[in-house]
């Protein structure tokens, strides 16, 4: 059985990849997934579907997540949750559904490290080809693509998000109409790719209108162990299923796996740090320093409140409905911190904060610092060691107090006053100083979930570099990584829109024949 | 895209074969079938569940092509149909019971005899007793030498203590006739009255799909397309090298080694047909290039017919549309025939108003359906137009030979003395049909069987297996296609006559049978 070509995993890149490969009816496609599929809307389950679920699909005992754990800093135990879908769709089916793309200067650095191909105005037409944005017609945005994108309006914003944004503009942070406009700053509602309650994945949006084609075929319910190599170039793919051991042959393999598998699955067979490989016993294939170095995400912190009496909490409505960016004082990168405020606080991983009833936390959108995947087994159930080092470098300190600052000053604006009681965490004797700031994050600084770069691109001429702008593997022959990983950088935006973006414009790169 | 093996049709046959063939991971199987797909069992619809829903025999029944073919010329209006148009084909959607009856081993004989050495029935015991697990059967000491104890289908019996009121009249009135007891209908000896045997677990019927496909769709070389429509065979010269597929309302192409046609002995024919296998003079008159001239393909259209006598009954709230219809069988010969084994008789403990235009879960009464199960006579089928949805013209023409009709009244005049017999007093009131005047004379009987003989669902034939010397051959005894390279028919079609059973239980074996034989067993 050998195919065109083989896609391992099923997510926001690999199932955006897989639907435009098979478009070329004369091109074989097969997409594997670990997860289960759910091919019928009918029997869709609920977590996966109602993207305001107050049951997150990302929460660490959901169906449908990996439920990884990782080490957030170096004085705090292996214990952080990274959610990772294991479904069709992957994360895209079980994320926040904020649809926002980087800065153009996120993808102009790339471009600038030697990915010529990856500049923002290049991408202008992969960003305009994935969505239907329902709001906005203008030259930025798409009207036909398969990723359905809204706002909320503002009549339909929940107290806590009217709330924040008018302490936002009376702070003087500018309103924004569009977070997707390269220009925009400030506060604004947020684009989703939610309509109507449901949460529009990779799978809604591309897989579910081309299951029909006799060239796509899709396994769920597949683990992909190894890849194989003939000398240096990629043959096929060992895999699990139900049980038993399947080999399954391409002209092109292509790991869609994400930021943590993909880099895990290219270590399992050979591919990495030769000295990494070595101490796991694992043979060399190729040795790739880069391979699972470079780990980005997004660091946050929340600031937790009480309401006052008889404040109304719906745990139903919408998590999010606005957002404000804006650039750290003295920084020189635009738009590098984000706030996000939360209509109501429920557990989400780790437990709410005694007497919480919302938060608003702060994000590190360009963090100086970046951590590292590393194989804690050669057994490919074993999850590799997640090592995110958030806060090592001290401009990511500085950032993200300046954040929790900024979120004091919004919430003493006028627009609060009837709603916050009490501020909960950090205390007034974490706020004393600094240094007590900056133990405070230390201990509470997690993950966006936006986990990225282990696998990242750059022209050969960079050795940390894994693969090059076309996502193919350096120095193998047949083999791509396409998703989240390849970024040189995280970009300054929740990274679902870029993944799919990834998964477009390398799809047009394969159909090129750039191999 | 290219498979090894490209599998048309999911049905008793096709589910069976392409789930043997991928046990060999090194070979790649694509099934294809026309109908929905429902791997998730929690979701699989009542009318594939339960054989005693209404929805699988009736007009506009969602899992059924809804084919419509000519019983006999005095039948009242088209004849419906059903076949099952959704992974397991016929295999989910047959019934009740559904039954779980083999041929006589004279059946198997005599495709043996006719040229097809490896098709005797103890050739083909071994592929009966591979696919099945009988419950009562299986390990019971002499028995087991007939059974399979591991197979993937599920067969069990009536218990007697389980019968209802009017099986259990039908048992001793069978006795009383003088009929012989039976317990196993499998048995190759087997006649008379017996509990029947069936294919369910706790009623939800086994089909292909649960039993073979759903434990391994895990395969990573076991491919299957739902709702995908195979319109072509396409061919390079004569060698069948793919075939066209309509899927979402787009056309595909795919390729493989080995083509294999199980669409059942209505869906085969007419794709053979449609590219360009069959009967020379009706491809050309309807403009279809000729790949193979093949005069056989849709000809000896066999089945077995049935008519019910029908029964009112004192008690009608005893009748249960959706409770176990039928527990025991009679297998007898008919009187001055040479054909043994000849008639199978069917009692019912509820007959609905289906054939007076009623729905299959109103009641009427009780029935005894008397059915012919080794016709002399067989009908055709031909396709009329090029368009793959067209359906092909069927014509059964059942009962047209004399002997045929006569063994048919034979058998309905001594089920209605039967029913007059002392143990149907408490449950039947009277005799709804025949009426007497229907009975009155032989005459007046043959009007009646001709207006009210209809199809027992086991349509076969359409593309027999023979030695090259038969012209009327369309296949060899491997399933191979004459005359051209690469393409097979695997499924009830290939039977050289429709075996004296119900059919399901034989076109599994076929499937088992040619899966083994293309593994070069």
């Amino acid at each position: 059985m050998k195919y065109d070509v083989v896609i391992i995993g099923a997510g926001s890149a690999g199932c955006a990849l897989a639907t435009r490969l098979s478009e070329d009816p004369g091109r074989s496609v097969l997409l594997l997934e670990a997860g289960p599929d759910y091919p019928d809307m009918e029997h869709f389950p609920n977590d996966l579907k109602d993207g305001y679920s107050s049951e997150l699909a990302s929460m660490a005992d959901a169906p449908h997540n990996w439920a990884f754990v990782g080490k957030p800093t170096a004085d705090r135990p292996a214990t952080m949750l990274a959610p990772r879908g294991k479904v069709v769709g992957g994360t895209s089916a079980i994320n926040g559904q904020v649809f926002l793309r980087g800065l153009p200067e996120d993808y102009d650095s790339w471009a600038a490290r030697g990915n010529d191909e990856w500049g923002y105005v290049k991408l202008m037409p992969y960003f305009r080809k994935m969505e239907t944005d329902q709001d906005v017609h203008d030259d930025f945005h798409g009207t036909d693509g398969p990723t359905t994108v809204r706002r909320h309006k503002k009549e339909t914003w929940e107290p806590l998000q009217a709330a924040f944004h008018h302490a936002c503009v009376s702070a003087g942070f500018p309103a924004d109409q569009d977070m997707n406009n390269p220009d925009s700053t400030g506060v604004a509602a947020i684009p989703m790719n939610n309509v109507d309650g449901l949460r529009i994945s990779t799978a809604v949006a591309y897989i579910n209108p081309v299951r029909h084609r006799l060239n796509l075929t899709i396994r769920p319910n597949v683990l992909a162990t190894r890849l194989l190599f003939e000398g240096k170039r990629a043959t096929g793919v060992e895999v699990e299923s139900d049980g038993e051991r399947f080999t399954v042959e391409g002209d092109e393999i292509v790991l869609s796996s994400g930021s943590i598998a993909s880099p895990q699955l290219l270590m399992l067979s050979g591919v990495g740090p030769p000295e990494h490989l070595s101490e796991m016993g694992i043979p060399v294939v190729h040795g790739l320093p880069g391979v699972g170095q470079n780990y980005r995400d997004h660091p946050q912190v929340a600031v937790r409140f009480s309401a006052r009496d008889g404040f109304p909490m719906d745990y139903t409505a919408p998590r999010s409905q606005v957002s404000l960016r804006f650039t750290a004082p003295g920084s020189d990168l635009r738009n590098d911190m984000q706030i996000m405020a939360n209509s109501f606080s429920t557990p989400m991983g780790d437990l709410t904060y005694p007497g919480e009833d919302f938060r608003l936390s702060t994000v590190i959108e360009l963090p100086a610092s970046s951590g590292e995947v590393r194989l804690a087994s050669s057994d490919p159930h074993v999850q590799p060691n997640l090592v995110y080092r958030f806060l090592e470098d001290p401009s990511d300190v500085s950032r993200l107090r300046e954040g929790v600052r900024v979120i004091l000053n919004l919430v003493e604006q006028e627009s609060y006053r009837n709603i916050v009681k009490e501020r909960l965490d950090p205390t007034d004797a974490d706020m004393a100083s600094d240094e007590a700031l900056d133990a405070w994050m230390r201990r509470n600084v997690s993950t966006s979930q936006h986990l990225c770069g282990t696998c990242k691109m750059g022209p050969a001429s960079d050795p940390t570099a894994v693969v090059d702008q076309y996502g193919r593997v350096h120095g193998l022959d047949n083999l791509r990584v396409v998703d989240a990983s390849i970024m040189p950088d995280v970009t300054r935006a929740n990274t679902n829109a870029t993944a799919i973006l990834i998964g477009e414009r390398i799809a047009d790169f394969m159909k090129e024949g750039r191999s | 895209m290219k498979y090894d093996v490209i599998v048309v049709g999911s049905g008793s046959a096709g589910g069976v074969l392409a789930t043997r063939l991928s046990e060999d991971p090194g070979r790649s199987v694509l099934l294809l079938e026309a109908g929905p797909d429902y791997p998730d069992f929690e979701y699989l619809p009542d009318d594939l569940k339960y054989s005693t829903t209404e929805a699988a025999f009736q007009k506009g029944a969602a899992h059924s092509w809804n084919y419509v073919g000519t019983a006999t010329p005095k039948f009242q209006e088209p004849m419906l149909v059903p076949r099952a148009k959704v992974m397991g084909g016929c295999s989910a959607h047959n019934g009740p019971g559904p039954m779980f009856f083999r041929g006589v081993p004279a059946d198997y004989d005599a495709w043996a005899a006719a040229g097809n050495d490896l098709w005797s029935f103890e050739k083909v015991l071994p592929y009966f007793r591979k696919l099945e697990t009988d419950e009562d059967m299986g390990k019971k000491g002499i028995e087991a030498e007939y059974h399979g104890s591991d197979g993937p289908i599920r067969v069990h019996r009536h218990k007697r203590d389980t019968w209802y009121p009017f099986s259990e009249a039908f048992y001793e009135a069978a006795l009383a006739a003088g009929f012989p007891e039976h317990p196993d209908v499998n048995h190759p000896r087997h006649t008379g009255i017996s509990p029947r045997a069936e294919n369910n677990v706790e009623g939800v019927r086994q089909s292909t799909a649960l039993t073979y496909i759903n434990p391994n769709r895990h395969r990573l070389n076991f491919t299957i397309g739902a709702n995908a429509h195979v319109t072509r065979v396409l061919f390079d010269g004569t060698r069948a090298v793919g075939v066209q597929v309509e899927s979402g309302g787009e056309e595909f192409t795919v390729e493989g080694d080995e083509i294999v046609l199980s669409g059942g002995a209505v869906g085969s024919p007419q794709l053979l047909m449609l590219s360009g296998v069959g009967p020379a003079d009706r491809l050309r008159s309807l403009g279809i290039p000729v790949v193979h001239p093949s005069p056989g393909v849709g000809q000896n259209m066999r089945d077995h017919t049935a008519v019910p006598v029908l029964l009112a009954v004192h008690d009608t709230s005893q009748l249960h549309p959706q409770g176990s219809r039928q527990h025991v069988i009679l297998r007898y010969t008919s009187e001055g025939s040479d054909l043994a084994d000849d008639m199978i008789i069917n009692p019912s403990n509820f007959a609905s108003r289906v054939r007076f235009g009623g729905s299959a879960l109103e009641a009427e009464g009780v029935a005894i359906n008397c059915g012919l199960y080794l016709a002399v006579g067989a009908g055709e089928l031909a396709i009329t137009a090029t368009d793959p949805h067209t359906q092909p013209h069927m014509d059964f023409k059942y009962l047209a030979n004399p002997f045929d009709i006569k063994r048919m009244r034979d058998s309905v005049r001594l089920h209605v003395r039967m029913a007059e017999g002392p143990q149907f007093k408490s449950i039947v009131a009277g005799r709804i049909t025949p009426t007497d005047e229907e009975l009155a004379s032989d005459a007046a009987l043959d009007g009646w069987l001709l207006r009210n003989a209809r199809t027992c669902y086991h349509v076969s034939g359409t593309c027999k297996m023979g030695p090259s010397s038969d012209p009327m051959a369309v296949v060899d005894q491997h399933g191979r296609v004459h005359g051209v390279e690469g393409l097979r028919v695997v499924d009830a079609s290939i039977m050289p006559d429709v075996v004296r059973a119900n059919t399901n239980a034989t076109t599994l074996m076929i499937g088992e049978r040619v899966a083994d034989l293309m593994k070069g067993r």
